[in-house]
C-alpha cells in the first residue's frame, strides 16, 4: 500500500470513492507477479488453458493421464497464469496543455490528476505503473515498479512537470511503441493537438506491438466552444503564431475543423480498438475516472 | 449641383458613426493565449480575410447609407442652364401674386403698369394646362393681411382669368413680403407632387419689402420656384403730395386756419406744377411750384376760415400725369363753433380779478374776434351735480375743493362717454377728497385723476419763485406750436407752487424744471381727462398774464371740446379704423359711406384694444360713420395713401447699384445681380429664385426656371437600395462566418453535449461487429 496521499494530485477523498473500481485490462498483458490480470504466459495457475503433446523435458506432473487413457498419447495441461499489469502512464507536458479558460486546472493539471489516480489504483491493485512525460521530446521517465516506491518517484514526477514545448505526438509515440517491449497497458493522457492522422497512425503503432492503450483526450471547454467574442490577437501557445481577427467569425469554422479533428482521432481508435474517452476540464477529474472505469470494468467484464 | 437645405449637409458627417464604432471595436482587440490554432486554416483565413473585405463593404454601405440620407434631407438638384428639354412633366401649381397697390397705377405710354402686369398673369395663365392649378394673391397692404382670391389654387382656370379681367389697382401700400409668404403657403396647399411656382407680378418698390417674422405665415417650401417679373417704368417719375401739415388740432369758425403740404418731386428733373386746396369740392386755394429740383420736397402754405361749424372736408392737389393716386391728399375737420363749456370754479370771489376764473374767461373771450366762439357757462361745486352735461364737450374744474359724490359719478359718466375733463388745482384742492373720490380701484377705470395727489410743492404765499417749466411734449397737437416758439414761449413763466401727482400711466405733458409733473394726460372710457397742478389764475403762477396762456387754453380747450374721434380722423388705406366703446353705453352700431358711395359697417375685431374697427378703408378718399338712420350725425375721416407708395425707388434698381463685389459685378449681369441679391437678401434660404426684368421675356424664363432635376428622390431610392442591401451583405457575412457549422460530426460543440457525446467508452469488439453487420 502507498503511504497516505501527501501529494498535490492525490486527492483522498477521490481515492476513497475510485479505490473500489479496478482497472482491469482488456487485452492480455505481461507481468511480474501473479496478480488479477491474465497473462500470456502459461504457467501454474489452477484455471486451465489447453493440452498439448507431451515433449521429452517437460514436467512430467502436468500430463494428463485421463487423455493417455482415451486417446494412446501423452498429453500435457497447460494452465492461464494471472499476472501483475504494466502501465505506462503517457503524460503529454505540451505547451498546449499548459492552457486553461474559466476553470481551476489547466489541462497539464487536470492530466497530472488523472494520472496520479491512475497510479495509484494500479499500486493499491499490486499492479505496476510508470509515467513517461513528453512534449517534442520525451522529457521524463519514471520505471514501470510495483509498490509505494514506484508510486513515490511517479508523484514526485509529477509534481514537477510543468508545461513544455511544441508538440510531436506521431514521433514520440512511434518511438515509445518501439521502446517497451512487453505487453502493456498504455494510458495516453494528451489533448492530442498534432496531426489527427500521425497520430492515429502512432496509435495503432501501439496495438500493433500488442498494447492495451487508453487515449483520454483532454480538452479544455473553451477549446470545444470557442466561445470568444471580442476581436482579438488570438496567440498560439505552442507555435506563437498570432492571428488577430473577430472570433466570432472564426467560431463556425473552427468548430467544424475542431470536430473533423475529433472525428479522425476517434474513428482511427475505435478501428483500432483502442480505448477513446475525452476528458473535459470542466468535468471534476474523479466523476470523469467514476463514470470512465465503471463503464470499461462492465465492458470488460 | 445645389442644394435646397445645404444646412443638412451637416447630416453627413453621421457617416462617421459606423466608421467610429468600427475602429473603436478594433481597437478593444484583447490578446488571448489559446492553446492551438491549428484549426484556424490559412484556408479559413484566407476567407476571413475576403470576409473582412466584405465587412468593409458593410461599413461603406452603412456609411452611404447615412450619407445619403442626410444628402437626400439637403434636397439637391441640378439646374443646368439652357436645357430646356429637362423640363419636369409634372402638373403645375401656379400662384399669381399681383401688385394692386397705389404706385402699379402709374401710366407709362398710355398703359398702367397693373394693365401691364395684369397682361404677363393673363399669359402665365394661358401657359398652363388642363390638370394645372392657379390662385391670385394681391400684394395690397391690409390690416388683414393681403388678399387671397382663391383659398387654395384652382384647377379651374377660367375662374383664375375672370378674377384677372375684373381686379384693379387699388390705394393701398405694398405689401409684397407677406404676400409672397402667403402665396409660398398657398402653393404648399396642395399635396400633390407638382411643379411648385410663384410669379410675383410688381413694380418691386423698394418701400414694398417689409422684413418680417417669417413664423406668422409660415414659412414657403424651398422647392418651389420664384419668379420676381419686374413691371416697371423705363424712368420713374413722379410729383406727389406726401403729407399735410394742419396747424391746429380743430380748427373755429372764423380762425384762419393754416395748411401746409409738403410737395416731394420723386422725378429726375426739375419740375413745376400747381398746387390747388379744395375743400367742401370747391377749390379755395391755388399755389404755384416752381423749379422744385430733382429728390427734394417743398411745404407751401394755405390758409383758409371757416365760415360755418361742423365736419368739412376737402384736399390738397397737385397736377401730375404718371402716377395720380398720390395726387391728392385728403383731410376732414370738425369745425368748432360757439362751443359751450361748463366751468366749476371753486374760489369765485366778487372782485373780478380775484375770481378763479377771470383769466380763463379773459383768455378765451379775447380769442374770439367778435363773436365769441367759446363761452363758458359757470356754476359752484355743490351744484354741479343737478347740471345736465350732455350739453358740454368740456368741463373745467377750477380749483374746487370737493363735491357731492353723485356729482363725481355723474362726471365720470360724461367722461366715459366722449367727454372732456380739464383740471386746474390750486390752494382749495382737498388732496384727501381728491385721492378718494377721483382717484382709486373702486371708482371707473381708475378713477378720473391719473394717480393720487401726493402733496403741495412750495409756498404759495411766499414772494420768491418756486420753478419755471421745464420739459413739454413738442409732438403733442396742444403744444406743437410752442416748440418751435411760434405762439409763445413757456420761457418766462414762474411757479410758486403746485401739487405734486402720481401720473400712473398717463402721459405727463409738461414738467417744471425740477421734473414734477404740470400737465398731464388720463384717456378715461371714450374721453380725456387733463389735470393742470397748478392754478388757472395768478395765485401760484404767473402763466395768466404771460403771452403764451391764451394760445395754451385755447389750444387746451379746443382739443379736449373736440369728439374723440375727431383727432383720430386721419388714417392711410388698408389701415383699421378704431371706434371708441363707452363702457356704460356698450358697443354702437355704424354705418361707413366709403369716397365711392358705397356702405360698409363697423364690426367688431379680435383685438380687445378695438373692439370695433372698421376695415374697409381699401380707397383712398373722405369716409363718413353715422349711426344708421340719422346721416346727418355722420362724423368725417380720411384715408389717404402712404407716402411711400410716391417713392418710385425701385428694388432692381437699388440691387443693381448696389452689387457687394466690384469684380462680381463685372462678370454677372444686371438681371443675375438682382436675381442674386433677392436670393440673398430678400428670401435667404430661397434657392429657386428667379428674376425677369422683362415681362415680355416671361415665358422663356419660367421655362429656364422650371428646367433642371429635383434629384432628392433619387437619393431617397439610392438610400431604400443600400438599406435593402446592407442587410443582405449582412446576411451573407453572419450565414457564413456567426451561422450553425455545417456537417459536424459532433452534434453540438458545446461542451457538455460533446462530452457526453464523445465521452462514451467504446467497446472495440462492440463497434467492430456494429461495422461488420453494417447497422449504424
Amino acid at each position: 500500500m502507498p503511504t497516505p496521499p501527501t501529494y498535490n494530485y492525490l486527492d483522498a477523498e477521490a481515492l476513497g470513492r475510485l479505490k473500489n473500481l479496478p482497472l482491469a485490462a482488456r487485452h492480455v498483458v505481461e507481468g511480474f507477479f501473479a496478480g488479477m490480470h491474465k497473462s500470456p504466459h502459461k504457467g501454474f495457475s489452477v484455471e486451465f488453458a489447453e493440452h498439448r503433446l507431451y515433449t521429452p523435458g517437460a514436467d512430467p506432473r502436468h500430463i494428463d493421464w485421463r487423455v493417455f487413457g482415451r486417446r494412446d498419447k501423452l498429453y500435457v495441461k497447460q494452465y492461464e497464469e494471472e499476472t501483475s499489469m504494466r502501465c505506462y502512464l503517457l503524460l503529454d507536458k505540451s505547451a498546449s496543455m499548459g492552457y486553461k479558460s474559466d476553470g481551476p486546472l489547466t489541462k497539464l493539471e487536470y492530466g497530472s490528476f488523472l494520472a496520479a489516480t491512475l497510479a495509484y489504483l494500479m499500486a493499491y491493485q499490486h499492479d505496476a505503473a510508470g509515467l513517461i512525460t513528453f512534449d517534442d521530446k520525451i522529457r521524463h521517465s519514471v520505471p514501470v515498479r510495483q509498490g509505494a516506491s514506484g508510486l513515490r518517484a511517479l508523484m514526485d514526477s509529477l509534481e514537477n512537470t510543468e508545461p513544455g514545448n511544441e508538440t510531436n505526438l506521431g514521433e514520440i509515440f512511434h518511438q515509445l511503441a518501439e521502446t517497451i517491449k512487453r505487453r502493456s497497458l498504455v494510458i495516453i493522457i494528451s489533448d492530442l493537438f498534432d496531426d489527427p492522422d500521425a497520430v492515429v497512425g502512432a496509435l495503432k503503432h501501439f496495438r500493433h506491438k500488442k498494447h492495451d492503450v487508453i487515449v483520454l483526450h483532454t480538452l479544455d471547454p473553451a477549446e470545444l466552444t470557442f466561445p470568444f467574442d471580442d476581436i482579438s490577437r488570438i496567440e498560439d501557445m505552442e507555435t506563437g503564431r498570432e492571428i488577430t481577427s473577430d472570433p466570432r467569425a472564426f467560431r463556425k469554422g473552427y468548430l467544424e475543423a475542431l470536430a473533423t479533428f475529433l472525428e479522425t482521432v476517434r474513428g482511427g481508435c475505435l478501428s483500432s480498438q483502442i480505448d477513446y474517452a475525452v476528458a473535459e476540464t470542466s468535468m471534476k477529474f474523479d466523476t470523469f475516472l467514476g463514470t470512465y472505469l465503471a463503464r470499461r470494468q462492465r465492458l470488460t467484464s | 449641383m445645389e442644394f435646397l437645405r445645404p444646412l443638412f449637409l451637416l447630416g453627413t458627417l453621421s457617416a462617421a458613426i459606423p466608421l467610429i464604432i468600427h475602429l473603436s471595436r478594433s481597437r478593444r482587440t484583447k490578446k488571448i493565449r489559446f492553446s492551438t490554432t491549428r484549426f484556424l486554416t490559412d484556408q479559413f483565413l484566407r476567407s476571413y480575410r475576403m470576409s473582412r473585405i466584405k465587412e468593409r463593404l458593410l461599413l461603406l454601405a452603412r456609411m452611404l447609407l447615412f450619407a445619403l440620407f442626410a444628402i437626400a434631407l439637403a434636397q439637391p438638384f441640378v439646374r443646368p442652364a439652357n436645357q430646356p428639354l429637362m423640363i419636369s412633366e409634372q402638373p403645375r401649381t401656379v400662384v399669381l401674386v399681383l401688385d394692386n397697390s397705389a404706385s402699379m397705377g402709374y401710366i407709362e405710354d398710355g398703359v398702367s403698369l397693373f394693365d401691364r402686369a395684369r397682361d404677363a398673369a393673363i399669359e402665365i395663365l394661358e401657359s398652363l394646362e388642363q390638370g394645372d392649378r392657379a390662385a391670385i394673391v394681391m400684394a395690397g397692404r391690409r390690416a388683414a393681411g393681403p388678399e387671397v382670391v382663391f383659398d387654395e389654387p384652382t384647377p379651374e382656370l377660367g375662374d383664375v382669368r375672370q378674377v384677372l379681367d375684373t381686379v384693379q389697382v387699388s390705394d393701398l401700400d405694398t405689401d409684397l413680403s407677406r404676400a409672397v409668404a402667403r402665396a409660398e403657403k398657398l402653393v404648399l396647399a396642395d399635396s400633390r407632387e407638382d411643379s411648385r411656382e410663384v410669379y410675383v407680378l410688381s413694380d418691386l418698390q423698394d418701400s414694398g419689402w417689409e422684413v418680417f417674422d417669417e413664423s406668422e405665415d409660415g414659412s414657403g417650401s424651398l422647392d418651389t420656384s420664384l419668379f420676381f417679373v419686374s413691371v416697371r417704368p423705363e424712368q420713374p417719375r413722379n410729383l406727389s403730395v406726401t403729407a399735410v401739415q394742419y396747424a391746429a388740432a380743430r380748427p373755429m369758425v372764423g380762425v384762419p386756419f393754416t395748411i401746409r403740404p409738403r410737395i416731394h418731386n420723386h422725378d429726375h428733373e426739375t419740375v413745376s406744377s400747381t398746387l390747388q386746396l379744395y375743400v367742401d369740392d370747391k377749390k379755395v386755394g391755388e399755389r404755384q411750384i416752381e423749379g422744385l429740383q430733382p429728390g427734394r420736397w417743398v411745404v407751401s402754405r394755405f390758409h383758409h376760415t371757416f365760415e360755418t361749424g361742423g365736419w368739412h372736408t376737402g384736399y390738397v392737389q397737385i397736377h401730375d400725369s404718371t402716377l395720380a393716386a398720390d395726387n391728392r391728399r385728403y383731410f376732414a375737420f370738425e369745425v368748432l363753433d360757439a362751443v359751450h363749456i361748463l366751468a366749476v370754479n371753486g374760489a369765485p370771489s366778487s372782485v373780478r380779478r380775484l375770481d378763479e376764473l377771470f383769466f380763463l374767461q379773459a383768455a378765451l373771450g379775447a380769442a374770439a374776434a367778435g363773436e365769441e366762439s367759446i363761452q363758458l357757462d359757470i356754476v359752484t361745486p355743490d351744484r354741479l351735480a343737478n347740471r345736465d352735461l350732455s350739453n358740454y364737450p368740456l368741463v373745467i374744474l377750477a380749483n374746487v375743493e370737493s363735491m357731492p359724490t353723485q356729482a363725481v359719478t355723474e362726471l365720470e359718466s360724461f367722461v366715459d362717454s366722449g367727454g372732456g375733463l380739464l383740471i386746474f388745482l390750486g390752494d382749495k384742492t382737498n388732496a384727501a377728497f381728491f385721492n378718494q373720490a377721483f382717484s382709486g380701484s373702486n371708482r371707473l377705470h381708475g378713477g378720473l385723476l391719473p394717480g393720487p395727489l401726493i402733496g403741495l410743492i412750495g409756498d404759495p404765499d411766499s414772494e420768491t419763485q418756486l420753478t419755471q417749466i421745464g420739459k413739454f411734449d413738442g409732438n403733442h397737437v396742444v403744444l406743437s406750436s410752442f416748440d418751435d416758439g411760434r405762439t409763445g414761449s413757456f420761457s418766462s413763466i414762474n411757479l410758486k407752487a403746485c401739487w405734486d401727482m402720481d401720473p400712473g400711466d398717463a402721459s405727463v405733458l409738461m414738467r417744471t424744471d425740477s421734473g414734477t409733473p404740470l400737465l398731464c394726460e388720463h384717456k378715461f372710457g371714450e374721453g380725456t381727462v387733463m389735470v393742470f397742478s397748478s392754478t388757472c389764475d395768478r395765485d401760484w403762477t404767473n402763466f395768466p398774464v404771460r403771452p403764451a396762456y391764451l394760445p395754451w387754453i385755447y389750444r387746451l380747450i379746443g382739443y379736449l371740446s373736440q369728439d374723440t374721434q375727431g383727432h383720430r380722423n386721419f388714417f392711410h388705406t388698408g389701415d383699421v379704423v378704431p371706434v371708441p366703446v363707452s363702457a356704460t353705453s356698450g358697443l354702437r352700431q355704424l354705418l361707413v359711406r366709403k369716397p365711392d358711395g358705397n356702405i360698409g359697417t363697423v364690426g367688431t375685431t379680435d383685438d380687445p384694444a378695438a373692439p370695433l374697427a372698421f376695415t374697409g378703408t381699401s380707397q383712398a378718399g373722405i369716409y363718413a360713420m353715422y349711426p344708421p338712420g340719422r346721416p346727418e350725425l355722420s362724423e368725417a375721416f380720411v384715408a389717404n395713401i402712404s407716402a411711400y407708395e410716391s417713392d418710385l425707388t425701385l428694388l432692381d434698381d437699388v440691387f443693381a447699384a448696389a452689387p457687394s463685389d466690384e469684380a462680381e459685378a463685372e462678370s454677372q449681369s444686371r438681371e443675375a445681380r438682382v436675381e442674386s441679391a433677392i436670393r440673398e437678401v430678400l428670401l435667404p434660404g430661397r434657392p429657386l429664385v428667379t428674376f425677369v426684368a422683362d415681362p415680355g421675356d416671361l415665358g422663356a424664363a419660367s421655362l429656364r426656371g422650371r428646367s433642371g432635376w429635383k434629384l432628392w428622390n433619387y437619393v431617397l431610392m439610392l438610400v431604400i437600395i443600400v438599406a435593402l442591401l446592407e442587410p443582405w451583405i449582412a446576411n451573407r457575412i453572419s450565414l457564413k462566418y456567426y451561422g450553425k457549422p455545417r456537417e459536424i460530426h459532433v452534434p453540438s460543440p458545446e461542451s457538455a453535449r460533446v462530452n457526453q457525446q464523445l465521452q462514451r467508452p467504446v467497446s472495440p469488439r462492440r463497434e467492430v461487429e456494429r461495422q461488420e453487420a453494417g447497422r449504424p
